[in-house]
């Protein structure tokens, strides 16, 4: 593992449409995701940050700025290279899980890996593992169409590591879950952090984002606020009111 | 109160029936509540500690003559002090709503400064919350109680989204809290 | 590799499984054209087929001579001697003349065998026994034609005998070209009969008879020019000789089914059209699905020359199995259609490499044609729009909007259902016009027919005929159950397509007989145009590879129209009635993920 960041946004900027009624999505996004870090990025529906997780996951390409992942200048890979990336080094978690009706919750793990061209039994192997990790293993030979919605994501994050990324960038994972199901996929990822996987997600849910290390704010396509959330301290205190 | 009101007298001297307008127009319908007295009462503390002085006296056209108090250099201090310091986990919506309108009135913190550091402040603690909650589960009976922490603060950040729109709207150093 | 494979093979299998009935008919409709088109290509093949099997379990001789000799013992002599000759069986006398069976009178070869085989040619009974005593032996192809089985009589030169047997035989071409002993001078054709020896003799009277040499070369291949290069003049002698080499045999029986062959492949060629119809609109219904599935692909990793590998898998691997059940089915049939005088010994064929070639080329021609597009399309659009929206947006006319407000509601709503999906149109058209085309064919087809038969037809006419009858006839029924098929395919993906804005248009108080009329109006538009190009396109093609042609009466033509229309009509109906049965609320809520 190298130190530095392994994802870095550099004056990143996307803009929708044409003449008059173009709209800033992204503006001049400076951003460096240490290995190990987990980020949340929030604000306000439409302030851009769906479309600042595809620039960094190489699914868009940036008006102006550069994207680096892992040492390497993305931005102006073509459409193959690109590909490519993306099944090595990056897992997408998206809202509505887009998992594959027709395959079992294993065999939608293994996609990915098979389509970088492991073979099958090594498939299979890291599928099998992922799946446990996410306390599925009893689920592998189900089809999404009968897991809940927590257990659908809790597949479609493990198909997102099965390529063991460099990063995990998840847009709104939790967005179309209940409270239980939030609960499940939250401590799943909270155990990549403890495992050191680096993790990207996008949310408007403040206490989604409170479970990142760090957490920042776009409003209007532009980074307003960093926090970084330090490990530990005890504030839970003060709402007892008995300090004083 | 008596931050409020000594914030509200860093721009320049005042008398109390001044100062309940700019209140009641910052508060709107709960200003309601808040009579005459209670700001002169509060006026007569903050002089007694020497925190205020008494100017002058205005002649009004109609009514009473007026006593016009300005800030003292303690008080200042007092004023920054209390800008500069963080609300902490359980403050309420209306204690810190003032504090905006005071920092936005004195010039001397910028409002959208204290909504970020307000965040900040309420992130660590929801980040706590939601650590340890991942950590116990939700089905205890403390689980239960660090739920409703989480879900109170993630209001209160909910509520700070809207304060810094409002905010960042009206930049820089919103006049609406004055004169009402 | 491997596990791309079968990631594939998986997701192949998986939409098989799910989707029976998609499969099916994308099989079929491939399946369909492929075999008409591999009948066209193999029943060449089928009499090659035949003839050589003939050829071969009657000792079939390479070269034939015929001569009018009245001592053709000395000629046999002299060709046993020439070079390249292997082997010459004892002449064969045999004269020409006429049979008549069943109140029919044809002309035959009546030819003299003895009971024992001969060397060479020793025709194959077929059915009953072998020549004997005043029993005659019809050849088989020739007695289908008479109507004659064992047991039956003939009549030659005023006396009956009794047919004791049928046979084949490789030593002429076959019915209507079996009679080889007419001498000099234009052939009328006919066909073959075997006498005893003496009884021949006895039948032909005072007729002189000819007599047939059949010959076995040491190299088969040279027969064609054995003649020019061994038969000199001074081997000839002063006789008339007349030869013939086998692959003529083998050509004459080809030249039967010529008529046949534009019939199988201009069929072939419509099936196709209907074929792409079928499958491109089997594209637009997997169209959303398809379009999901490629947007997960690139999220994942996947280069856009394994989405496209992947989404063209899922229909290449069913028109494989399609184009081989197609050859399967075309070379399994070849053979009944390739001997339609049953002169030869049926065998299927193995299809040859050309045309394995044409069969899976077509096949993937159509394949490729009515899904490439969609599929490259899909393929293009970026990764995160596709994910994000499954469905095309359709562009906003405020032309047609203005344009079409003013027609009653069914019609206003059918025209915008066109404006929305004009491919739709298109495909509907297609495949209209091509059963059009085919059913002018044959009721074109038939008209020539009676006016071909009112002027006398020959034999060979009428055998063709009659076989291209049947499979023009053929050709039209899997063409109308395919176009039948499309239809409501075709109707059944217009209201999927459109389900959403019809739900609209039914919250806003358009009845569910409202919506099924526009629907059916989406159709018959597309319809009324396909039948009028696909009419004269018909007679045309018909006109095409017919010397003879006339014009279908008018009446015919005006019935078959709107009876067109009118099942195109009947067949949309019904699933757009089963898609108005449910509620419109139901669909709002229930839209796909």
């Amino acid at each position: 593992m190298t130190a530095g960041p392994v994802l870095r946004a550099v004056g990143l900027s996307r803009v929708y449409g044409q003449g008059e009624s173009t709209v800033v999505a992204v503006d001049g996004v400076d951003l460096d995701i240490p290995a190990g870090q987990t980020l949340a990025v929030t604000g306000p529906s439409g302030c851009g940050k769906s479309t600042l997780l595809h620039l960094l996951a190489g699914l868009d390409r940036p008006d102006e700025g550069e994207v680096w992942l892992g040492g390497q200048r993305i931005d102006r890979f073509g459409q193959r290279a690109l590909a490519r990336l993306r099944r090595r080094a990056v897992g997408f978690v998206h809202q509505d899980f887009h998992l594959m009706d027709e395959l079992t919750a294993a065999e939608n793990v293994e996609l990915p890996a098979l389509l970088a061209g492991n073979s099958p039994r090594t498939a299979r192997r890291r599928a099998a593992a992922l799946l446990d990790r996410a306390g599925l293993a009893d689920r592998d030979r189900h089809l999404p169409s009968e897991l809940s919605g927590g257990q659908r994501q809790r597949v479609a994050i493990a198909r997102a590591l099965v390529n063991e990324p460099l990063v995990v960038l998840a847009d709104e994972p939790t967005g179309n879950l209940d409270t239980a199901a939030t609960h499940d996929v939250l401590r799943l990822f909270s155990d990549l952090r403890d495992a050191g996987q680096t993790l990207v997600l996008v949310t408007h849910d403040e206490r989604v984002a409170a479970t990142a290390g760090r957490v920042v704010s776009l409003r209007d396509g532009a980074l307003c606020e960093d926090t970084l959330v330090p490990a530990g301290g005890s504030q839970l205190g003060a709402f007892l009111g008995w300090e004083g | 109160m008596q931050d409020v009101v000594l914030a509200l007298l860093v721009k320049g001297p005042s008398h109390g029936y001044d100062l309940r307008g700019r209140l009641c127009a910052a508060l709107g319908p709960l200003g309601e509540t808040l009579n005459a007295g209670q700001v002169y009462v509060t006026l007569t503390r903050l002089e007694k500690v020497g925190l205020v002085v008494r100017d002058r006296e205005d002649a009004s056209a109609r009514g009473p003559r007026r006593k016009v108090y300005a800030l003292t250099g303690a008080g200042r201090e007092r004023v920054a002090g209390w800008l500069a310091e963080p609300a902490g986990p359980r403050a309420d919506v209306a204690e810190f709503h003032l504090k905006l309108v005071a920092a936005a009135e004195s010039g001397m913190a910028e409002p959208l400064a204290l909504v970020e550091a307000r965040r900040r402040e309420l992130r660590r603690s929801l980040a706590e919350a939601q650590h340890t909650l991942l950590a116990h589960g939700t089905d205890t009976e403390a689980g239960l109680l660090l739920e409703g922490i989480a879900l109170r603060l993630q209001a209160d950040l909910h509520w700070l989204e809207a304060c810094g729109r409002a905010w960042s709207a009206r930049a820089p150093y919103g006049k609406d809290g004055g004169n009402g | 590799m491997r596990g791309r494979l079968l990631l594939i093979w998986r997701l192949v299998a998986r939409d098989i499984r799910r989707r029976p009935g998609e499969a099916v008919v994308l099989l079929l409709a491939v399946t369909a054209a492929t075999a008409s088109l591999t009948l066209g290509m193999a029943t060449d093949n089928a009499v090659v087929g035949g003839y050589l099997k003939t050829r071969e379990v009657t000792a079939g001789p390479d070269v034939t001579a015929i001569t009018t000799a009245t001592g053709p013992t000395a000629l046999a002599g002299r060709i046993a001697d020439a070079p390249g000759v292997d082997q010459v069986a004892a002449p064969v006398p045999g004269f020409s003349t006429t049979v008549r069976a069943h109140g029919h009178t044809e002309n035959t070869a009546v030819e003299g065998r003895e009971r024992t085989a001969s060397a060479v040619d020793r025709p194959l009974v077929t059915s009953g026994t072998w020549v004997r005593s005043g029993g005659a032996v019809v050849e088989r192809g020739f007695a289908q034609a008479l109507g004659v089985r064992v047991g039956d009589r003939v009549t030659i030169g005023g006396r009956a005998y009794p047919v004791v047997g049928t046979a084949v035989s490789a030593a002429t071409a076959v019915y209507p070209w079996g009679n080889w002993a007419e001498g000099p001078g234009p052939s009328d054709g006919g066909g073959r009969i075997w006498l005893t020896t003496d009884d021949a003799r006895a039948a032909a009277g005072d007729e002189s008879l000819l007599y047939l040499l059949n010959i076995k070369l040491s190299d088969p291949g040279a027969a064609r020019g054995w003649a020019g290069t061994v038969l000199t003049d001074d081997l000839r002698g002063r006789d008339w000789v007349n030869t013939h080499s086998w692959q003529t045999f083998v050509d004459d029986n080809t030249r039967l089914l010529r008529s046949v062959q534009p019939a199988l492949v201009v069929g072939g060629g419509l099936l196709a059209a209907a074929s792409v119809v079928t499958l491109a609109s089997l594209a637009a219904v997997r169209g959303p699905r398809d379009h999901r599935r490629a947007g997960l692909f690139q999220a994942v990793g996947a280069t856009p020359r394994t989405v496209a590998a992947m989404l063209l898998a899922q229909y290449l691997l069913l028109t494989v199995v399609s184009a081989v059940a197609g050859v399967t089915v075309g070379c399994l049939t070849a053979p009944a259609l390739a001997d339609p005088s049953a002169g030869l010994l049926n065998t299927a064929a193995p299809p040859t490499t050309g045309i394995i070639t044409t069969a899976t080329v077509l096949a993937l021609l159509v394949t490729l044609i009515g899904t490439l597009g969609p599929v490259l399309r899909t393929v293009r659009s970026s990764t995160v729009d596709t994910l994000a929206d499954p469905a095309h947006p359709t562009a906003y006319r405020p032309r047609l909007t203005a344009m079409t407000a003013h027609l009653p509601t069914p019609l206003l709503i059918g025209v915008r259902l066109i404006a929305r999906r004009p491919g739709r149109a298109v495909l509907s058209a297609v495949g209209t016009a091509a059963t059009t085309v085919m059913v002018t064919a044959v009721l074109t087809f038939q008209v020539s027919l009676e006016a071909d038969t009112a002027r006398g037809a020959s034999a060979v006419e009428e055998i063709r005929n009659a076989v291209t009858g049947h499979v023009m006839l053929g050709a039209t029924v899997a063409l109308v159950a395919l176009s039948v098929l499309n239809t409501v395919f075709v109707g059944w993906s217009a209201a999927v397509q459109a389900r959403r804005a019809l739900a609209v248009t039914r919250t806003l108080g358009a009845t569910p007989g409202q919506v099924i009329a526009a629907l059916c109006t989406a159709q018959l538009l597309p319809a009324v145009g396909a039948i009028a190009v696909g009419i004269p396109l018909g007679i045309g093609l018909f006109a095409l590879f017919s010397a003879v042609v006339v014009t279908p009466p008018g009446t015919w033509l005006a019935t078959a129209a709107p009876a067109a229309l009118l099942a195109v009509a009947a067949l949309t109906a019904l699933p757009a009635w089963l898609h108005t049965r449910s509620p419109a609320g139901r669909v709002l809520n229930a839209e796909p993920a």
